[in-house]
């Protein structure tokens, strides 16, 4: 069981998603800071968390990663949703794309449940309009 | 120390169907080093298999408590060749031996883990025959009907995962439940199993041992659970019990 392997099969396809768009957008992981608070400009969160990652049986214990995804998308307050929800598009599409994967003989099998989302809040003291959207996962990892 | 519940520790060891079987030494061809065990058995390749002579004497190179392996089962004929170690080289016949008062016989010697095996579950239950006598005089209490108990009976289930290991006993105990012949199936219910070098002590461990037939494998997939397969089993026999720990 690779934790780090799991999480870059996540985190690698949204790096280049959103690096590929014009302008780039930058995506910060977990345990990044470099999105200061009081950020001006576009940016997306991802944060992974593992849940369960093993299954009992009467003599052992075998691998079963569960975890979740929420991506948040921070963009302009004040100019409606659209260009939100055009990043959030992204990070669906990327998501839903880890699910087409196939199973190999090797490496890791990720599956996303279901995508719940995108849901949209703004606070006053900040900038941005935050899109958010979440949801579990299941990777076998195959070695 | 307190006394310590059970239950965390308790395992499912099996040996396959299809797995025992007789012969007389009409069915030894010890120039081909072969004997036909019988056909449409369940023996793979490198089985542990141990013979008994029936009071004869075992074709030479057998000896009883000498275990040896398969190393070829045709299951349409029946014929079957070994070896002395998993995966060895062809175990040799020098004679086809000499028959006893009974068949000899070939068995798989050791009860196998089944370590993917999330839970099982054992029922044992009699049947309540009702001997009752009418006619008797009334007091002040209902008369009671009277019961004795009938034939036993017993049902049980192993929920396996489904893992990519194709190379333990789960894959073997769900495919049985197919196997016309099952002669041989025999399940070991660990209640509280003890380890000594890796194996049950089976002095200090507790446990049900049973023959029986499997009667269902139930599979379901589901994109949200782990892969499990239910597999049933009903004792052909008397269970036996091992419930000391001395």
């Amino acid at each position: 069981m690779r934790y780090q392997t799991v999480r870059a099969s996540v985190e690698s396809p949204l790096q280049t998603a959103f690096g590929a768009l014009s302008p780039a957008v930058p995506v910060f992981f977990d345990n990044i800071t470099a999105a200061p608070e009081n950020a001006t400009t576009e940016y997306v969160r991802v944060s992974i968390e593992f849940g369960l990652t093993t299954e009992q049986t009467l003599q052992s214990n075998l691998d079963r990663i569960r975890g979740s995804i929420v991506i948040r998308v921070y963009t302009e307050k004040g100019k409606g949703p659209a260009r939100n929800q055009t990043l959030i598009d992204t990070a669906v599409t990327t998501v839903l794309g880890l699910s087409a994967s196939t199973r190999a003989a090797t490496g890791v099998y990720f599956r996303p449940g279901v995508i719940n989302g995108p849901t949209f809040s703004a606070t006053e003291g900040s900038p941005h309009l935050v899109g958010r959207i979440d949801t579990g996962f299941i990777a076998e990892d195959h070695g | 120390m307190a006394t310590v519940l059970s239950g965390t520790s308790g395992a499912l060891y099996y040996k396959p169907a299809g797995t025992s079987g007789t012969f007389k030494a009409a069915d030894v061809t010890n120039a081909s080093n072969t004997i036909n065990v019988g056909a449409f058995l369940n023996f793979k390749v490198d089985d542990k298999v141990s013979f008994t002579t029936g009071g004869g004497t075992l074709p030479g190179g057998l000896a009883e408590g000498t275990p040896v392996f398969i190393r070829t089962y045709v299951a349409a004929t029946g014929v079957a060749t070994f070896a002395a170690t998993a995966g060895g080289t062809e175990l040799a016949l020098s004679n086809d031996g000499t028959d006893g008062t009974s068949n000899f016989a070939i068995n798989f010697t050791e009860f196998q883990s089944v370590a993917n095996v999330r839970s099982w579950s054992f029922e044992l239950t009699r049947e309540e025959i009702d001997v009752t006598t009418i006619g008797g005089t009334l007091g002040q209490t209902a008369p009671f009907r009277t019961f004795i108990p009938g034939f036993a009976d017993g049902t049980g289930s192993a929920e396996v995962y489904f893992t990519d290991d194709d190379t333990g006993i789960s894959a073997r105990l769900i495919e049985d439940v197919t196997q016309r012949q099952q002669v041989g199936a025999t399940f070991k219910l660990y209640m509280d199993t003890v380890l000594s070098s890796g194996t049950p002590d089976d002095t200090k461990s507790r446990s049900i041992q049973l023959e029986a037939v499997l009667t269902s494998a139930s599979f379901s997939v589901t994109p949200d659970d782990a892969q499990t397969v239910s597999v049933s089993f009903r004792p052909t026999a008397a269970p036996s019990f091992d419930f000391a720990k001395s």
